[in-house]
């Protein structure tokens, strides 16, 4: 079996502490052909990409997650140049959101997302 | 205007409230001049009614020139018979003979007609120079009854002694009947205050200082409910939108695959039945926000019926085997076969729902123990964790609103389920007990009498 996937599929790591939303992302996902991988927090997410053979073209990352949320995985991720370039799509529940430009993400979906808006970022132009 | 204070005049002074009764021990009649002319001066000027009763050294014609050469229009004022200056022989004495009473008496009518003639009040001065030494005692019991009927009438009232004419004694006498006593000193006027006047101005002082206190009290209590509040809404937003996210994306990815035609009917059902379970979970969300919002309101409808303890606690039980497993947690329920009372069935369940979630999410992969005991006319019940436990300081935290301890905690709910459970059980007109210590797992104990009434 082939690690890289067919042309246009991508591997996506998802980073959140809610497994219903874990699920779905990863249902849909992988309905599109996608590969996916799930971490439940930003600490297992740094986890599996720092053991991973070979790197996800996408993280979608949740912003409230226990032990290690969101921007706390970013300032760590930025700190690693073999993980720094990833591209990260933050996907956010919360109201307090003045601060999320902290993250310097290339891409931000409120909840609950609009699965086509979703398709579109992640199969890119 | 109806001012509650006036200025007298007298720059050592400044303002007086009315009812003031103060004294000034002078030695010449330079002094008297120094302080009465500027408060009779005001006087005038404010439109108080003024009664100068004069003794020696400054007598009555030799007080109206020096007043008039601060008031020009004098002769009006006298005139109009807002201001009279008598010699103290035809005051004290108008009647043959000093009676405390009448001289009081006069005092008081005074005011009454000056109120009644329009005017601010009534100012007035006496001087006790003509006083005789064998008189000063009925004198000084005079001067208090003064003080004391002053003080709620709209009177200021200045009583001048000569320093050389008083003895020691006297001088405290003279202090003590007065609110303050005003003394010429190396030329300046020194103001003295009674003690007692002290002590009431310094318990007001104090007062001052506490209230200031309880305002910042109330006032950072205020501050962090508000913030408390705030982390509230953005905690109830962010729990109810992930349910919504998962749904919307559960139906959306169904919605794609059927137009796609890939979804074969078991890969159907298993995406619905993920639906489903989000539509619950945001139900029972709803359900918890509106039994907030009740029992905020302190409207806690109850049914109350026969009901056994140990029934509901083995059926809440065995809802949550599920749950517990999946922790790595396991539910045991001992204790009393049947511990039958009347409650509400829906409230109980609640409770024991709410400290049950709670030993699964805060003590996961430990043993869970419930216990259900009769005790007399009280059923108790028992929950208890083997998990982390709760430091001492945080155990009555818990239970207040809004309390979830670590904010990077793993959230689930709006971290109220024990503060609900307190609200429930006070309703029920019982108790909730937590024994906890770091390490040792906790234990939240409720008892409930098994009768209301």
């Amino acid at each position: 079996m082939s690690h890289q996937p067919p042309l246009g599929r991508k591997a996506i790591l998802i980073i959140d502490d809610d497994e219903a939303v874990r699920e779905a992302l990863a249902m849909v996902l992988a309905d599109e052909g996608h590969s996916v991988a799930t971490a439940v927090n930003g600490l297992e997410g740094l986890r599996y990409l720092k053991a991973a053979s070979e790197r996800p073209d996408l993280i979608l990352l949740d912003v409230m997650m226990p032990l290690m949320d969101g921007y706390q995985f970013r300032a760590e991720q930025r700190k690693d140049p073999a993980i720094a370039s990833i591209p990260v799509l933050v996907l956010t529940a919360g109201t307090a959101e003045a601060r999320l430009s902290l993250m310097e993400a290339n891409g931000y979906l409120r909840k609950p997302i609009n699965l086509l808006s979703l398709l579109a970022i992640v199969e890119g132009p | 205007m109806f001012m509650s204070s006036s200025s007298s005049g007298i720059p050592a002074v400044g303002d007086v409230a009315w009812g003031t009764h103060f004294c000034q021990f002078y030695h010449s009649r330079e002094d008297l001049i120094d302080t009465l002319v500027p408060y009779f001066q005001e006087g005038i000027k404010n439109n108080e009614q003024c009664l100068w009763i004069t003794s020696e050294p400054l007598g009555a014609v030799d007080a109206q020139d020096m007043l008039r050469a601060a008031v020009p229009d004098l002769e009006q004022h006298l005139k109009r018979g807002q201001i009279e200056i008598l010699d103290h022989r035809d005051w004290y004495s108008r009647n043959g003979s000093a009676s405390t009473e009448d001289v009081l008496q006069g005092w008081l009518q005074r005011e009454e007609q000056a109120l009644q003639g329009g005017h601010a009040g009534l100012r007035l001065t006496g001087n006790t120079f003509w006083l005789d030494r064998k008189d000063w005692r009925s004198f000084a019991e005079y001067e208090a009854m003064v003080n004391h009927s002053f003080r709620s009438r709209r009177i200021i009232g200045l009583c001048s002694y000569c320093l050389g004419r008083c003895d020691p004694e006297g001088v405290i006498d003279v202090v003590r009947n007065h609110q303050f006593a005003l003394v010429r000193r190396s030329g300046d006027w020194d103001l003295i205050e009674n003690s007692s006047l002290k002590i009431a101005k310094e318990e007001l002082y104090k007062l001052n200082e506490e209230l200031e206190l309880r305002v910042e009290a109330r006032t950072a209590a205020l501050e962090a409910a508000l913030r408390a509040r705030d982390e509230f809404l953005s905690v109830a937003s962010h729990e109810l939108k992930t349910p919504v996210a998962s749904f919307k994306l559960y139906i959306d990815g169904v919605g794609r695959a059927l137009q796609r035609g890939s979804l074969a009917p078991d890969d159907l059902r298993r995406r619905i039945t993920r639906a489903q379970e989000q539509c619950g979970r945001l139900d029972r969300l709803v359900q918890e926000l509106l039994d907030i919002s009740q029992l905020s309101s302190g409207s806690m409808p109850m049914s109350f019926e026969e009901l056994d303890l140990t029934e509901i606690a083995r059926g809440v039980a065995e809802r949550f085997e599920e749950e517990a497993r999946k922790a790595g947690s396991t539910i045991t329920l001992t204790g009393d076969p049947s511990v039958v009372g009347k409650w509400d069935r829906m409230r109980l369940e609640q409770i024991q729902t709410n400290l049950i979630i709670n030993a699964i999410k805060y003590a996961p992969g430990a043993a869970i123990e419930l216990k259900v005991v009769r005790d007399g006319d009280r059923a108790v019940l028992s929950v208890r964790d083997r998990g982390p436990g709760i430091a001492p300081q945080d155990q009555e935290r818990v239970f207040e609103r809004f309390a979830q301890l670590s904010p990077n905690a793993h959230r689930t709910g709006f971290g109220l389920g024990l503060w609900i459970v307190r609200q429930i059980v006070a309703a029920l007109g019982g108790t909730v007990h937590l024994e906890s210590a770091l390490g040792a797992g906790s234990t939240f104990t409720v008892a409930l009498p098994r009768a209301l009434g």
